[in-house]
């Protein structure tokens, strides 16, 4: 929609830039280890050189299976984890550089929504207790906060007299409320949503995804997507990234992926998903095997290993490069 | 997932009048509605409230020792050595467990000694909980060198035996109250510690604790308002349970001799002067050693209870 | 093969009567593969430990029977309930992760229900019955192989943490199978992985279901799941079934509010412009359940009679009930 417009004019500048980011976990070995047994550091790269651009006021779908490293991005965007290597840029600025001072001001400029209602919250923090420690850093006195807190409970569908409750003492859809609450009390301008709607029932579900696209438009908020859900990031992307194994393999319009997807893996990925309407269910791919361990990935193509229109040697060689398929569509592949 | 019912008493609209004020009502009733549900519970774990009782009794009896010990526990009257307890032959009413070698009222000195104990064990557990709180979250949040010093240096002290460790410290720095509680915080703190850095460690992979992050918190106010609050009744548990023992361990210091020194009534000091009279006086060290055995009982049981209380009560919530 | 009749069951707490399972009506034919589908705390897991007789204290069966092949389960001693689980009737449950023993070889853990229930009880081995053992494990070999794990000798040996996922999710459908059940209870089996890997355990399922004529009663939350892959699927909501029928009366035809909810509230990927519509209000607390139809404050259709009494199952036509008075 709007971002596709703006994609095209091609004079906007994304809000956040991320440019070859890698996020490797490294738990080292004791020297003993090392010597004696040869054990090697175990290196899990979770994000191995990530290019992605979000522009202002669109909702970025990132999807992939477990251990795609889609979550981790999401937090290196926001500097919670601190990049390997590369840099992600937001509204012009370097932030792998920023001082304590200039991540303050970026922290109430992007935030996140976190997938577990019921580990995000504190449980020994009221409502108004974990509301009011975003707001204190935004400043205002004690009066201006509790308007503030009352505001925003409103907002988001809660009835103001829970101010005082514990989170145990709310459903899951109205936890999950209470973090966008949090998220909002920022008021940010980038919003880094991973799985949101992903542990509450199908029924919420729907009421939280509606939620988030009214606060979208009323705030001008963009978002950062994070899902597994194809159904869900169908309904409220503009663009979709897909990810597998740390990188990114295809990048498209929503509508454009969904029906014409490129990548054997997304295409894969499409057919898995079960449908009511029989009639647009698709030829079922099955893939062999599981998700390599990001430990040790394939070589060249990651998904080479359960590739069902491998090309050839190109593909255990070489890792293939994003690049342009069509316009506005971007592929990693050899084929 | 249903909504279960909101507490009652917050369900009034909120009342014009000054916010502060408000606040400081509604956290009062917070405060007192956890408080009188404790209460329930307890009420509902029979063994945690007689150990709940007694010490309450203890304290109780320590706190008004002046006016409820029937004697002096420090002068004794010669003639009236060795007498026996009141119920018995050649007991009298006046010394109701009867007299020491010095002719000083055993009751006298008991209810003397419970202050000692009790000064003793709190002082002991109250200074290890601040130092092994203090060192175990900073040692699990931080990781990395200060976590390896501090979890080599906890290793270490704990391959000692405490009784021998304290009675090492002990010979080094005399005997006396001070140097008894040093004696016992010395290694009492790495109970604390190993207990802190793993809660830590676990709550720190918590999404909350990332929320935290994620608003701006410094690390030291994640630490304090964040994760503490959830860590908190675990160590009240430890605390209690390990009160028990300190006060065993003070026992034990003072029988050898090394710690509270005559005259002062300590009830390990009282088992040993009495050892020597076991035939012909046993009360001189059973009713010092009873005293102990029931003290220390009477908080073991409140702090299993309390483990039962504060933990499963978080579970189903 | 597998008759529920009027089953009441409930959970003595504290707070009262927790009605989990209220007056539940299903039958399973052989070789059927059966759906029941609704939102947590709706009762359909619930449903499926009653049959086991597996639910935890203090949960208690208030009324009906269960008739497995013409016997109420409900009836039986804990003896004969213990030879039926595992052989005549098998669980799979939600999370692999949690059901497979971490301590035991996987080799092991699908052996020990053959053992359990004595299949090879009948051949002859020596004093260490390393026959039988033989036996045992070539058939567990076999069952590995049959349901796709790959290199099911070396395999054989690994411990549950050297399994992905999918493939524990495997080696819980192979110790269900070990047995040659007639009737395979799966308590959302698919939930916790990820959408190709469900696509292959689902392709699993069907096939066993095709080719052993094992009946499957099949729990989820995920309607698409029950949509494709289900013969008759019945909605759970507050304890009580609100609509059952063939997959596609239920899925295409919906009468219930419920159903037509949230079938509205799920996004379709074929028409994204849809707004997905949600339902209002929250799942009702099942230890406050009065007489009353349960959905009815979030009913859009409701009407004074849906307050008076009990709901009782109307017929929609050719095995289709509903239980809403706008069709009766």
């Amino acid at each position: 929609m709007a971002a596709i417009e703006k994609e095209l004019i091609e004079n906007v500048k994304p809000l956040v830039k991320i440019d070859g980011v890698k996020k490797y976990f490294t738990k080292k070995r004791s020297f003993l280890e090392k010597k004696i047994v040869r054990a090697d550091d175990i290196i899990v790269k979770a994000v191995d050189d990530v290019s992605l651009d979000v522009y202002p006021g669109e909702t970025l779908g990132l999807v992939g299976e477990s251990g795609c490293g889609k979550s981790t991005l999401g937090r290196v965007v926001l500097r919670l984890h601190e990049p390997t290597m590369g840099k992600v840029t937001f509204d012009g600025d370097d932030i792998t550089g920023y001082s304590k001072q200039q991540m303050k001001q970026f922290r109430s400029d992007a935030q996140i929504i976190f997938q577990n209602p019921y580990a995000s919250l504190n449980p020994r923090k009221t409502v108004r207790n974990i509301l009011s420690v975003p707001l204190k850093s935004q400043g205002g006195d004690f009066i201006k906060r509790e308007q503030e807190i009352l505001h925003l409970l409103d907002r988001v569908g809660l009835n103001q007299r829970h101010i005082d409750s514990y989170p145990h003492q709310f459903s899951g859809g109205q936890r999950q409320r209470i973090g966008i609450a949090r998220a909002l009390a920022m008021q940010p301008k980038f919003i880094v949503a991973d799985e949101p709607v992903s542990a509450l029932d199908v029924s919420v579900q729907a009421q939280i995804i509606n939620l988030m696209q009214e606060l979208q438009e009323e705030y001008q908020l963009t978002y950062l997507f994070v899902a597994h859900d194809l159904s869900v990031i169908n309904y409220v992307s503009d663009r979709v990234a897909v990810m597998y194994l740390g990188k990114i393999v295809e990048l498209a319009t929503t509508e454009e992926l969904f029906m014409h997807p490129l990548h054997p893996y997304t295409k894969a990925l499409l057919s898995a998903i079960p449908y009511v309407d029989k009639s647009k269910r698709r030829e079922r791919i099955l893939l062999e095997g599981s998700v390599p361990s990001p430990i040790n990935p394939p070589s060249g193509c990651r998904f080479h290993t359960r590739c069902y229109q491998k090309k050839g040697k190109i593909c255990t060689e070489e890792t293939p490069q994003l690049r342009q398929a069509a316009p506005g569509h971007m592929i990693s592949c050899h084929l | 997932m249903p909504v279960t019912k909101m507490p009652d008493g917050l369900s009034e609209e909120i009342t014009p009048g000054h916010p502060l004020i408000h606040l400081l009502q509604i956290k009062t009733k917070i405060f007192i509605t956890d408080l009188m549900g404790f209460v329930r519970k307890l009420k509902h774990h029979p063994s945690a409230l007689i150990g709940a009782l007694l010490i309450i009794f203890f304290l109780v009896v320590a706190f008004f020792a002046p006016a409820v010990a029937p004697h002096d526990p420090f002068t004794g009257e010669l003639s009236e050595r060795l007498v026996a307890p009141s119920w018995l032959e050649g007991g009298s009413s006046q010394y109701v467990l009867g007299t020491d070698q010095q002719g000083r009222d055993l009751l006298s000195r008991i209810i003397y000694g419970a202050r000692i104990s009790l000064w003793v064990g709190f002082i002991s557990v109250t200074i290890s909980v601040l130092i092994g709180t203090l060192l175990g979250a900073a040692a699990g949040y931080f990781r990395g060198k200060l976590d390896i010093f501090l979890s080599r240096t906890a290793d270490l002290l704990l391959a000692f035996p405490f009784l021998i460790f304290a009675v090492a410290v002990m010979s080094f720095l005399g005997p006396g109250l001070i140097n008894l509680i040093l004696a016992l915080t010395f290694k009492g703190w790495v109970e604390f510690f190993r207990l802190v850095r793993g809660e830590m460690l676990s709550e720190k992979t918590k999404e909350y604790v990332e929320a935290a992050k994620a608003n701006g918190q410094s690390n030291l106010r994640i630490i304090l308002s964040e994760v503490l609050p959830n860590i908190i009744h675990t160590i009240i548990v430890l605390a209690t349970l390990r009160m028990g023992f300190f006060i065993i361990m003070e026992a034990s210091l003072s029988f050898l001799g090394l710690g509270i020194q005559p005259p002062d009534p300590a009830w390990g000091s009282m088992v040993n002067e009495g050892r020597q009279f076991m035939l012909n006086a046993w009360w001189l060290s059973t009713f010092p050693g009873a005293a102990i055995l029931v003290l220390v009982l009477s908080i073991n049981l409140f702090g299993e209870g309390l483990r039962d209380i504060l933990d499963p009560r978080l579970k189903t919530e | 093969m597998l008759e529920i009749k009027n089953l009441a069951m409930a959970f003595e707490t504290e707070r009262g009567l927790v009605r989990a399972v209220n007056k539940v009506d299903l039958s399973v034919a052989e070789g059927e593969v059966m759906g029941i589908v609704g939102e947590s705390g709706c009762g359909k897991s619930v449903t499926l430990l009653n049959i086991l007789g597996l639910v935890p204290h203090p949960g208690k069966v208030l009324s009906g029977e269960i008739k497995f092949q013409g016997e109420d389960l409900l009836k039986k001693s804990k003896k004969e309930m213990r030879d039926i689980r595992g052989k005549d009737i098998a669980m799979i449950f939600q999370d692999p992760m949690t059901t497979l023993n971490p301590v035991f070889r996987i080799g092991e853990q699908i052996r020990e229900s053959m053992r359990i229930h004595g299949l090879f009880k009948d051949v002859k081995g020596g004093i260490f019955k390393s026959a039988r053992k033989h036996a045992e494990k070539d058939r567990a070999v076999e069952l590995m192989k049959e349901v796709g794990i790959p290199s099911p000798e070396t395999r054989y040996h690994n411990f549950p943490h050297e399994f992905s996922g999918g493939m524990q999710q495997r080696a819980l459908i192979a110790i269900g199978l070990s047995c040659k059940p007639k009737l395979l209870l799966a308590d959302e089996p698919t939930t916790a992985l990820d959408v190709t890997i469900q696509a292959q355990i689902l392709a699993l399922m069907q096939k066993i279901n095709q080719e052993h004529g094992a009946g499957i009663i099949l729990v989820t939350h995920d309607l698409g799941v029950a949509a494709e892959f289900c013969h008759k699927i019945a909605v759970m909501y507050a304890g009580k079934i609100v609509e059952q029928g063939r997959t596609e009366q239920v899925m295409e035809d919906p009468h219930h509010p419920y159903t037509q909810g949230l079938l509205r509230s799920i996004p379709k990927i074929s028409n994204r412009q849809d707004k997905i519509e949600p339902i209002p209000g929250g799942v009702p607390d099942l230890a406050e359940l009065k007489e009353e139809c349960a959905f009815y404050p979030r009913c859009g259709k409701a009407h004074d009679r849906c307050l008076s009494q009990e709901v009782p199952m109307f017929d929609a036509g050719e095995g289709h009930t509903v239980r809403c008075y706008l069709y009766g």
